[in-house]
């Protein structure tokens, strides 16, 4: 590696730390030889912004400290009631070498598995995947995260748990579509874990996605997810409370990384919170005693004996009238 | 003596050495510490049973030319993540063909595997080099259990023993610790295989002494074959008698006459509602004033069948209601009588109580012999009407829509979806 190269990555990375500085690093429990780490962007998310799980995985120090560019993290989010709202797995930049167990294809299809790519909201979405084992059978849980065009999570469930075996496995998997999630391009994401990454499972192979059009309404533009430097992973996805699904419900949300690497196991946990923004009094109602609260903390800096962070909507260090509009522009609304 | 030579070969020290290299002083101080301890001054302690690992079982037999199966076996261990052992046994009697790693270690996790045999180690012995170890950072196994199947070919008649050397239990910590255990060897004896005169077998197996056939479903055929040889040489027109027990031990009677090639035949065709279970089928006859007998037992039934559907939730808990919105899970027990993997292709619908589709699934692998379990989930779409629907599950060789057909009765059970 060059010089320059060093350069640019070592600018990348600290770019990429800069943009995050409001972040917390959430928790890391690690094994002796590699180190996961786990961060949110913000610990505090209110419906309607955009959250991000990034980390990277390294070498212990005895073992050189350097990144691993070739890892794969399992990760999920659980919502206030224990629910998997994010189930997916990312790498650390490349793909690792090859798995016994491999997701061949992920196709969304018709009830008999025939490639189908647009369905209405309110119908039955297909998807028909084919996997690989090419060892001996194994105990599997197959996920699929489904996302929809504006990247809100609206599905995420096991599929299928059980023994994998040796050679191809079909899968034709169900899924209503809700009437109200954004039509647009979706993205649908299929994992094999050993176990969900809230009980310690990791990732089997990398995730398989594809993607799909739901019509029925306007479509917002396409998302694009950043891509992090080499070492680091990067989970990006939208905040939102659809009525049917109500995965993303106001409280405070688990997170689970586990990255396997060769015969290394790492894990780390942590949580953020999702607010309903302008909800000052956390009592799931924007109403008018968030708007007596903004009041008596109007004009306070961050540390002032009148601060009240939960006032502070666009975490700029002060409740003032940037912080009044956005309680106004949801005044009503209720978790 | 042969052996101790070996293990010298092998870069081992030999007991004797070892006794050797104490000094009196030592031997004394050993003795006087024995004899304290059995004089009660040290607290008593309640022994666990001493870890092993050994040959099971202790003595094996095969015949000639056949395949001779010998498993190791760790017992009343704690926290074995890795083991590791050579095996010798004598090249004249025994070649070993294979070696598999057993599942007290494999059920926990994948394993990494060192097998090396080597059959003609020395001029009179074969050694097998085994070691195993759990990957990451998981479970390790407690109790007793099978860590290496071992197979081999009886090739020579006569005795071997079965004798460790170089073994190494490991737990889980860091830096792996030894286990302090005792190898257990064993022996293989080889026979003659028994001059087999009448052999019963059926058009799916079943050749050979007391052997088993492959399994057969309601409405098929079976072809029953009766070879008669008497040193080696087919022996026409005797009688031969077929009794065939059924799951309940009612036993049927039928002869058939061997012909020109020794062989007698005969024929029968399952109903549609046989009895399920395991039948064995009795062929006697009488050639050159004795009497000769031979079994085949095989299994009637579905050859996929649908054991058990539950419903329940993502965990397996049994759950009968669901409110629309979440997810239902369906508990699947099948099994697959045939000693052959067949391909499945099992399809789980639901409808809601006006009979609209509220979920399709299927999955299609290729099911091995014996019972198979599976969690298959799905989620009850929001805008289902509350009510009683019902689920159905079939298993199927083939898609039915590109003509499969299936294997056996599909499962229809209630699916109570509450408003949610």
């Amino acid at each position: 590696m060059t010089k320059c190269h060093r350069r640019t990555i070592f600018r990348t990375v600290l770019l990429f730390l800069t943009v995050t500085l409001a972040a917390g690093l959430i928790s890391s429990s690690n094994c002796a030889n590699i180190y996961l780490t786990l961060n949110t962007t913000k610990s505090v998310y209110g419906i309607g912004e955009e959250a991000s799980i990034w980390g990277n995985v390294t070498f212990s120090a005895g073992l050189g400290g350097g990144l691993i560019p070739d890892a794969l993290v399992a990760i999920e989010v659980d919502n206030p009631q224990g629910i998997p709202v994010i189930l997916r797995t990312k790498t650390t930049g490349q793909l690792p070498a090859a798995s016994n167990i491999t997701i061949l294809s992920l196709t969304p299809s018709d009830q008999s598995g025939n490639p189908l790519y647009t369905f209405r909201r309110g119908t039955l979405s297909y998807f028909k995947a084919s996997l690989s084992n090419t060892a001996a059978s194994r105990y599997v849980q197959i996920t699929l995260n489904i996302f929809d065009a504006r990247n809100v999570a609206y599905e995420s469930f096991i599929t299928f748990a059980g023994l994998l075996y040796n050679g191809t496995t079909t899968l034709i998997i169900s899924d209503p579509v809700p009437q109200d999630i954004s039509p647009g391009n979706a993205t649908a994401y299929l994992n094999v874990f050993t176990a969900l990454p809230g009980v310690g499972g990791y990732a089997l192979c990398p995730e398989s996605s594809a993607v799909f059009s739901i019509i029925d309404g306007s479509s917002p533009p396409p998302i694009s997810e950043e891509q992090p430097p080499l070492g680091f992973y990067n989970l990006t996805f939208h905040i939102d409370n659809y009525q049917t699904t109500r995965m993303f419900r106001p409280g405070n949300y688990s997170v689970f990384a586990n990255c396997k690497y060769q015969t290394e196991v790492s894990n780390a946990t942590g949580n953020f919170q999702i607010v309903l923004t302008g909800d000052i009094n956390r009592d799931g109602i924007v109403d008018i005693f968030d708007a007596i609260l903004l009041s008596g903390s109007y004009n306070a800096v961050l540390g002032g004996p009148r601060w009240n962070a939960n006032a502070d909507f666009n975490f700029d260090g002060i409740v003032d009238i940037y912080d009044a509009i956005i309680l106004a522009n949801n005044f009503g609304k209720k978790a | 003596m042969q052996w101790c030579n070996l293990i010298d070969e092998e870069g081992g020290v030999s007991l004797k050495r070892r006794l050797g290299a104490l000094t009196l002083a030592e031997i004394i101080l050993i003795s006087t510490l024995l004899l304290v301890n059995q004089g009660g001054f040290l607290p008593p302690r309640v022994e666990a049973a001493p870890t092993t690992i050994q040959v099971t079982p202790t003595n094996s037999t095969g015949y000639l030319n056949e395949t001779l199966y010998v498993n190791v076996t760790v017992t009343d261990v704690t926290n074995l993540f890795g083991w590791q052992f050579k095996l010798y046994f004598l090249n004249s009697i025994l070649k070993c063909t294979s070696i598999t790693s057993g599942p007290f270690l494999t059920s926990l996790g994948s394993t990494f595997d060192i097998f090396d045999i080597v059959n003609d180690f020395n001029s009179t012995h074969g050694r097998i080099l085994a070691a195993s170890t759990l990957m990451g950072g998981g479970n390790s196994a407690n109790g007793t259990g099978v860590v290496a199947m071992l197979q081999f070919n009886a090739s020579g008649l006569g005795l071997t023993p079965l004798s460790f050397e170089s073994t190494k239990l490991t737990d889980n910590q860091s830096p792996p610790q030894t286990i302090p255990h005792t190898p257990i060897g064993g022996n293989a004896v080889v026979t003659e295989a028994p001059v087999q005169v009448i052999d019963v077998y059926t058009q799916r197996g079943g050749t050979g002494g007391n052997k088993s056939s492959d399994a057969f479903a309601p409405g098929e055929t079976i072809f029953f074959n009766a070879s008669l040889k008497y040193q080696g040489a087919p022996v026409p027109g005797i009688i031969v008698q077929f009794l065939t027990y059924d799951p309940h031990g009612t036993p049927t009677a039928r002869t058939a006459v061997t012909g020109a090639d020794g062989i007698a035949s005969l024929n029968t065709t399952l109903p549609s509602n046989p009895l399920f279970g395991s039948y064995l089928t009795f062929a006697s006859a009488n050639t050159h004033g004795s009497d000769y007998n031979d079994t085949v037992d095989y299994k009637v039934g579905w050859i996929v069948n649908i054991i058990q559907v539950v419903t329940c939730n993502c965990t397996g808990f049994t759950q009968t209601q669901f409110p629309r919105g979440t997810l239902a899970y369906f508990n699947i027990t099948l099994e697959n009588l045939s000693f052959n993997n067949k391909q499945l292709f099992m399809l789980l619908g639901a409808n809601d109580g006006f009979g609209a589709t509220i979920a399709q699934e299927c999955i299609c692998f290729a099911i091995p012999y014996g019972q198979t379990s599976i969690l298959f989930g799905f989620r009850i779409p929001p805008w289902t009407l509350p009510g009683v629907g019902q689920a159905f599950v079939g298993a199927y060789n083939n898609p039915p829509w590109n003509g499969g057909i299936a294997y056996c009765p599909g499962h229809y059970l209630p699916l109570s979806i509450t408003g949610g």
